[in-house]
């Protein structure tokens, strides 16, 4: 339990801003749901590290992507919820196509002969 | 259409409440607080713990504590975790700073003349106050360059006017002694001294200096010892030593070691150089900066024929300072020598009749005052007008920040639009303040920058109304250090918070989308945030009043003490003071050399007349003794010595009689001349010529053989005195060393007099140092100079302040007017008459002028008392002097004003409604 799990659970390098604009894509989101979700939705596969997490929630509410407001948890706690701006949504739009793009890619050059 | 505008207006006007004021105020306050985001990420941090724990409680049975410490230990560490979060936020803190100060930068550079405007205000007035500040700060707060100045003392008699810090020889000697509260107590008595050198004599600066003066001052010299209590004993003509400065060290000797055991003349007496003080080292005057200290015991032989010190009591001539033991506090050694001096008075002056400025024994006492700065005349002096000059320079840094932060208001508010399209796209509501914010600080910072680039050299100039009329005195100091650093510091930190008032006011207005909505030319926007620039605007005019009323004060004040007739005329009159001391005439012999020089001098092209006097009027020194009628009791009058034909020269009118002559001899019987005033004293029914006074307790006497019109004497502000005049030709006292006074024919320059004067003098007898000379313009100007120093600085501050106030109002009514461009073309379309449209758009502007008039006449009124004791024969509630000072103030702020209203009587409807 000392290790970390880290079988093949790394995020891309580069990927965890388009990721947790994913996760709160359809709704408001605290950190913790987001992070559960991202795991949920990659098969339990994808592993967010916490430390990185936080950070990269406070850095795209300042640049305008993510709004973040406080409310209330399903347990009746106070929790920070974070939204997407008009800005993140566009800038999510952006990151998708180029998520795409550079992955099919890569799916050419690994299959390729 | 216009009456909808209107009842928009009152509406609006209503809607202006306090409430606005405070959340705009709390929000400044959140900008500068981190405490809530630490909380918040506290909370955040706790919550996601929280989640985690309660999983791991779920799927894996932990208990509670075991989850947490995994849900922890997952996170790497809670410290770590948050300096992650805080770094983005300083790196984003540093990144929005970068970008605000590129873009202020860029707004700045958009409008150069407001850019220029606002800079030259902010470096005037930040100049100013670092400038006279410096000047604070070299002659009233800097301390004496001594270890632990602060235990150092000045003594003075109390009570007493301004001679209470002159002490007698035998009192100072009786507190020499007692060591009781001080470890050492010194005496000093500045001195010039005359060196014989290769080319003739020359002057240089010294100072008599009791036994403990050094070990007082606790500063040991850089070469060979200083003078102790032994080299400073009674009679030591060949063993008498001399310490001297640094710079006399490097200047005389070279900066050579071999300077020690050598011999140098000073005033004839021959000392031994047996030390080297350090660089820097000024002694306990710092006014003075001595070149040579002499042991006090010395000062027979250095003032010969005279001695002060023979003169016991009656001389009083040094000032006296100690250094308090430690742990003694100033107040325990005052209250010491309170209880102790009446004792040292009984034993030093037994005679019951004795008297100091009009004090018995039992009154007199000597107390301590705080000696950190040393004794300072200049600081004595300069302390008062000092105090006001600053006050007179804040005010004028009142005005500077209030004029910027109404200017960058009225700016703000022409952005207005812009700042909403910002808001609504995302911006939040701190960074658009802070975006201000950090504009009004470049502009300060800037403004800072330059005045305190420019204020050394305000300051260099300012010191030139302090420059002593000896050469020999030293120049101030005035180099910048701590204190002066820090003072720019805080005026900086009130000139960013005064300016930055600006954009955080303009944050209180409650709806910044509403300008999309409305349209940015219509008068909602406006009104609704006229309250604050008004105010400041308005406080502004009231400061800027006040400065103009002060300065008027003051300038009327100088008027008049120029306007005081003085009983002679001035124009034209040069005064060369001669030195005969260490010449070798005395007697029938020195009064024929002053015949020769009157004779070399009248036969000089550009002189009508020439005489000599013992104490030029209003130069600083004077006379006073007893002089009775016989069988009266005596009074004390004015006195002084004069040459013949005294009067004629100065024309100050013969009333009765005749002046003196050369051949009124010792021999040919005492003559005396006294004025209209003395006459009304002595002999208010008869004619006093012919009549005969008593001089010195009825030993002298002599006949009065003139009476004159009365003239100034010690004090130009004092009316003019009762004074009795003695030839010169008799009771001449030892080597009196005179002036002569010489009028020069119109338009004759005074520089090549003197040079041909002390040409001639030379030939006449070289052992004669050459005179020095003084216009008497120069010695009433001298003694005008503190009232001119205040007059002409405060009049000055009063014209930055109005020019700066003139731009101010012009400039925010430019900017509103701009914004109303629609507004007025509609009126002018519906008929609107170009004298309404300037009616419309003065009248708000008329109104702060007014208000702030106001304002600024009651605090004038109300600080009268603070001026008053500054003034000359003048009130500080004069109506006329306050009235007119209000009248200028408001004919420049019409004036201001009329120009952008006659610019909007000049919009044409058409354009201005397409504009909108």
């Amino acid at each position: 339990m000392g290790r970390r799990e880290t079988d093949g659970g790394e995020l891309v390098p580069g990927t965890l801003d388009m990721l947790i604009l994913k996760a709160v894509a359809n709704g408001s989101l605290h950190g913790y749901a987001i992070a559960e979700w991202i795991h949920e939705r990659s098969h339990d596969v994808l592993r967010v590290d916490e430390g990185a997490l936080y950070p990269a929630l406070h850095r795209l509410e300042l640049r305008g992507m993510l709004a973040a407001e406080w409310g209330v948890s399903e347990n009746n706690r106070r929790a920070k919820y974070y939204g997407l701006t008009r800005e993140g949504r566009e800038h999510l739009g952006l990151e998708k196509e180029r998520w795409a793009r550079l992955s099919s890619a890569i799916g050419f050059v690994m299959e390729s002969a | 259409m216009g009456e909808t505008l209107i009842r928009y207006r009152i509406r609006d006007g209503e809607r202006m409440n306090k409430q606005s004021l405070r959340e705009g105020l709390l929000r400044i306050v959140a900008l500068f607080r981190r405490a809530r985001g630490e909380r918040d990420m506290a909370d955040e941090l706790a919550f996601h713990l929280a989640m985690k724990q309660q999983k791991y409680i779920k799927q894996r049975g932990l208990n509670s504590t075991d989850a947490m410490a995994v849900a922890k230990r997952e996170l790497g560490g809670v410290e770590k975790w948050k300096e992650a979060c805080r770094d983005v936020n300083r790196a984003r803190a540093i990144e929005d700073l970068a970008r605000d100060l590129a873009l202020a930068a860029r707004m700045l550079r958009k409008t150069p003349a407001f850019t220029a405007a606002a800079l030259l205000t902010l470096t005037l007035a930040i100049g100013s106050n670092t400038a006279i500040f410096s000047l604070i700060n070299a002659v009233l707060l800097r301390p004496l360059n001594v270890p632990a100045a602060h235990q150092l003392t000045v003594l003075r008699i109390q009570p007493a006017d301004s001679f209470g810090y002159a002490f007698s020889y035998p009192l100072f000697k009786y507190l020499e002694k007692d060591t009781h509260v001080f470890s050492h107590t010194f005496g000093f008595a500045g001195r010039n001294l005359q060196i014989h050198t290769a080319n003739g004599v020359e002057r240089i600066p010294g100072q008599l200096v009791s036994g403990h003066y050094f070990s007082a001052l606790q500063v040991n010299p850089q070469l060979g010892r200083y003078i102790t209590p032994s080299d400073d004993r009674p009679g030591v003509p060949s063993g008498a030593v001399a310490v001297i400065s640094d710079r006399f060290w490097r200047n005389w000797f070279n900066a050579s070691p071999k300077v020690l055991g050598q011999a140098i003349a000073l005033n004839n007496v021959v000392v031994t150089v047996v030390g080297v003080m350090p660089e820097g080292f000024t002694g306990a005057d710092r006014d003075q900066q001595p070149d040579v200290f002499v042991p006090m015991e010395t000062e027979p032989l250095m003032d010969a024929p005279y001695s002060n010190i023979a003169a016991g009591m009656q001389a009083n001539w040094f000032n006296v300072g100690a250094r308090l033991h430690d742990g003694i506090t100033l107040e325990r050694a005052a209250a010491y020598l309170r209880s102790s001096s009446r004792a040292i008075y009984k034993a030093i002056a037994p005679e019951e009749e004795f008297r100091f400025s009009g004090n018995t024994h039992a009154e007199l006492y000597v107390t301590t005052e705080p000696g950190i700065t040393g004794y300072s005349y200049l600081r004595l002096r300069f302390t008062k007008p000092f105090s006001l000059i600053m006050a007179l320079v804040i005010l004028v840094l009142f005005v500077a920040c209030l004029n910027l932060a109404t200017l960058l208001m009225a700016r703000a508010s022409s952005r207005e639009r812009e700042l909403a399209t910002r808001l609504a796209l995302g911006a939040s509501r701190g960074r658009l303040m802070r975006q201000l914010l950090t504009e009004s600080l470049l502009l300060a910072m800037l403004g800072t920058a330059l005045g305190s680039a420019t204020a050394p050299f305000a300051a260099n100039l300012l010191t030139l109304f302090l420059a002593s009329p000896d050469p020999l005195q030293p120049t101030l100091n005035i180099t910048p250090d701590l204190r002066v650093f820090a003072f720019t510091a805080i005026v900086a930190a009130l000139a960013t918070i005064l300016t930055g008032l600006a954009p955080a006011l303009r944050s209180t207005g409650r709806n910044l989308q509403a300008p999309i909505r409305e349209g940015c030319g219509t008068l909602r926007g406006t009104e609704r945030r006229r309250l604050w620039p008004n105010v400041l605007s308005a406080a502004e005019v009231a400061f800027a009043l006040m400065l103009i009323t002060g300065a008027s004060l003051l300038g009327f004040s100088l008027v008049k003490l120029h306007r005081i007739p003085v009983g002679f005329d001035p124009q034209g009159l040069v005064f060369l003071q001669f030195d005969m001391s260490k010449q070798s005439r005395d007697g029938k012999a020195l009064i024929q050399i002053y015949r020769d020089i009157e004779t070399g001098l009248a036969a000089m092209p550009g002189i009508t007349s020439v005489s000599f006097v013992d104490m030029a009027p209003l130069y600083g020194s004077w006379w006073t003794g007893d002089v009775a009628t016989p069988g009266n009791p005596p009074h004390e009058l004015f006195r002084n010595h004069v040459g013949p034909e005294y009067f004629r020269a100065m024309r100050t009118p013969l009333l009765g009689g005749r002046e003196f002559r050369w051949s009124d001899t010792d021999e040919s019987g005492r003559v005396a001349i006294i004025n209209e005033a003395a006459a009304r004293i002595l002999f208010p029914s008869a004619n006093p010529v012919g009549q005969r006074i008593a001089f010195d307790g009825g030993k002298t006497l002599a006949d009065v053989v003139g009476v004159v019109a009365d003239a100034k004497y010690a004090e130009l502000r004092d009316s003019a005195p009762p004074a009795v005049y003695s030839s010169i030709t008799q009771d001449m006292k030892n080597r009196l060393s005179l002036q002569a006074i010489v009028r020069l024919r119109n338009g004759t320059s005074p520089v090549s007099v003197v040079a041909s004067a002390g040409r001639a003098i030379r030939k006449l007898d070289d052992e004669i140092p050459p005179p020095v000379a003084t216009t008497m313009e120069q010695t009433i100007s001298q003694a005008l100079s503190t009232e001119r120093m205040m007059a002409s600085l405060g009049l000055f501050f009063a014209g930055v302040a109005l020019l700066i106030t003139g731009i101010g109002l012009y400039g925010t009514l430019t900017y509103t007017t701009a914004r109303r461009t629609g507004e007025i073309g509609i009126r002018i379309a519906i008929g609107a008459r170009r004298g309404d449209v300037i009616g419309l758009v003065c009248r708000a502007n008329v109104g702060v002028a007014l208000a702030g008039c106001v304002g600024g006449l009651l605090a004038s009124l109300a600080t009268s008392r603070l001026i008053a004791s500054f003034l000359y024969n003048t009130s500080p509630k004069d109506p006329v002097i306050l009235g007119t000072s209000a009248l200028v103030l408001i004919c420049v702020a019409v004036t201001a004003s009329l120009l952008p209203a006659i610019r909007a009587s000049r919009i044409d409807p058409i354009t201005a409604i397409r504009y909108e």
